[in-house]
């Protein structure tokens, strides 16, 4: 009966100790290379806020195993569930960078046509504007502006051959504003200058 | 008896083995502080107020070492206030940094607000220089660029991108002493007392010998763009007037666009002028050819070039810019062109009022 026990309690130390106490390794390695991947994507530029989560979630589990590492009785299933739960968000994570990387730059590829659109526009507009020497100082004034807005032009499509789609959005944004108010500015002084000569005549 | 030990082992093992798989549960002030410090670190705790976030740091990671030392125990029976307590201590900490980081913020967006503010007002300045001077030199393409700028400032300032704004606030800022670095040459002597004390004595003793002589007298003041029409030492009447491209610069030489300073006198009328009636000035006078030929021998002219000629008062309006000639409407210079005789009297000069438009334009720019 005696060695009956023994046996008994052995096992069960045996099974307490094998069953939860293997380091998990593998579900480690799996969880970091989803991350490492998801960075590789970009998520850190492109998904920020989320790619921080992964990271906090990615270090909480590896505090867990640490946790575990240190007892005497270690169960790891926590540990594990939080390392799937990392490697889960991070993998569609990748995908959701990939996909927000290509809808910024094509948000800033359509920004920077709408803004060489509104700069063509105030370029034909002072092109065209009537000449004469009442009107010298303005024109002067104006292709100045729009030789501004080309350069300021000139600098988006670099920001987005580096990446910078957001930058590069809200220059163009900003620049197809210029544009516009000069192309108002310049509609507003033509038709007041039609009105005097309807007025003349 | 032995039997009784025995089992009793069994039964302190299945316990031991159960309560390595069931933790007891953290105090809740554990799980508080693991969501303060994220929320820290979003505000960007570390940027706002670094040294407060590294002692915070420093505590939080101490108390993560007693709440190791803690779980890594055999058996957790006994109370967890001291782990609580510890957790406590880091939560008032962060609460404490939270409320220095949401001031460092709002300070950050004010002083954004208020360099955006400032930028887009010495912007605003520079643009009325420009659109008034109406001198060619000051219609930059870089003033353009910086409100540009300005804006795309604001759009990442209104995103919650502060970093990016102030980068392009530091731009606008070059920007702007660009511009003005380009421009002051131009218009610095315009501000200068000692030049235009000069002026004032020239148009003085000008003014003194039309009374003293009981002739007319024409006074051209560039700031101003108006001309001053005098009767015997009085003033008769004023208009606004036009000048040339680049009359910010004294004439110095032919195609330059710039309008002469100096005494002429009305060398010869022409009631066919091109620009409605003209009154052609004597220019250049003496001083202008000492000028030019001083620039000549310092090798300041391009080659070939003359000191140039025909400087005239002119119809066809003052809005116009010229070749460096003044343009008057022509409905005025109708009235001048009938009464003003040649022989008279015109003296151009920068400006006779110490507290002019560009003075007091550049007292308000860095």
């Amino acid at each position: 009966m005696k060695r009956l026990v023994t046996v008994l309690v052995g096992l069960v130390m045996a099974a307490s100790l094998v069953a939860c106490g293997k380091q998990p390794v593998e579900e480690i390695g799996a969880a970091k290379a989803a991350v490492e991947a998801a960075a590789g994507a970009g998520a850190e530029k492109y998904v920020a806020e989320e790619f921080t989560k992964v990271n906090e979630a990615m270090t909480a589990a590896m505090e867990e195993v640490k946790v575990q590492d240190g007892k005497m009785f270690k169960n790891y299933d926590k540990a594990k569930q939080m390392l799937a739960q990392a490697k889960a968000d991070a993998e569609a994570l990748q995908a959701k960078a990939a996909a927000e990387k290509e809808r910024l730059m094509n948000q800033a590829a359509a920004d920077l046509a709408t803004a060489m659109t509104a700069v063509s526009e105030a370029l034909t507009l002072v092109e065209n504007a009537p000449k004469g020497k009442g009107s010298a100082a303005d024109i002067m004034a104006m292709k100045a502006d729009v030789a501004g807005l080309e350069a300021a032009l000139a600098e988006v499509q670099p920001l987005i051959d580096g990446g910078d789609y957001v930058g590069a959005s809200e220059k163009a944004l900003a620049i197809g504003e210029k544009a516009s108010a000069l192309s108002a500015e310049i509609k507003a002084a033509m038709e007041k200058l039609a009105a005097v000569k309807a007025k003349k005549k | 008896m032995k039997l009784r030990y025995g089992q009793a082992i069994l039964l302190l093992v299945l316990l031991a083995a159960c309560g390595g798989c069931r933790e007891k549960p953290v105090p809740p002030e554990i799980d508080l502080a693991w969501r303060q410090e994220k929320d820290l670190r979003g505000a960007g705790a570390s940027v706002y107020a670094p040294q407060a976030h590294r002692q915070y740091q420093d505590e939080l990671a101490a108390a993560r070492v007693l709440l190791d030392s803690e779980r890594a125990r055999f058996l957790r029976f006994g109370n967890d206030d001291a782990l609580a307590r510890t957790f406590r201590d880091v939560l008032a900490r962060g609460e404490h940094l939270a409320e220095q980081v949401r001031l460092a913020r709002e300070a950050e967006a004010a002083a954004i607000v208020a360099r955006m503010q400032t930028l887009r007002e010495q912007l605003g300045i520079l643009r009325d220089l420009s659109g008034s001077l109406k001198d060619r030199r000051l219609a930059t393409r870089r003033l353009v660029q910086a409100e540009i700028r300005l804006n795309e400032a604001g759009r990442h300032a209104a995103a919650g991108r502060p970093g990016e704004a102030l980068d392009r606030l530091e731009v606008v800022g070059e920007d702007v002493r660009a511009v003005l670095a380009s421009a002051r040459p131009l218009v610095a002597r315009f501000a200068d007392p000692g030049e235009i004390d000069r002026w004032r004595r020239m148009v003085a003793e000008a003014v003194e010998e039309s009374r003293r002589r009981g002739s007319a007298l024409l006074v051209v003041s560039k700031v101003e763009r108006r001309l001053i029409w005098y009767r015997r030492g009085e003033k008769v009447s004023n208009f606004g007037v036009g000048m040339g491209f680049n009359f910010l610069t004294p004439k110095l030489h032919a195609g330059d666009k710039a309008t002469p300073e100096g005494l002429y006198r009305v060398k010869l009328k022409n009631a066919r002028s091109k620009f409605y009636r003209a009154l052609l000035l004597d220019y250049p006078n003496d001083a202008d050819r000492r000028r030019f030929a001083s620039a000549r021998r310092s090798g300041a002219l391009p080659d070939r070039v003359g000191i140039g000629s025909l400087i005239e008062i002119h119809g066809g309006g003052k809005q116009g810019m010229t070749d460096g000639c003044v343009a008057l409407d022509n409905r005025d210079m109708a009235l001048l062109f009938e009464q003003i005789e040649v022989g008279t009297p015109v003296l151009i000069v920068g400006t006779t009022d110490h507290d002019n438009f560009i003075s007091s334009t550049l007292r308000q720019l860095p």
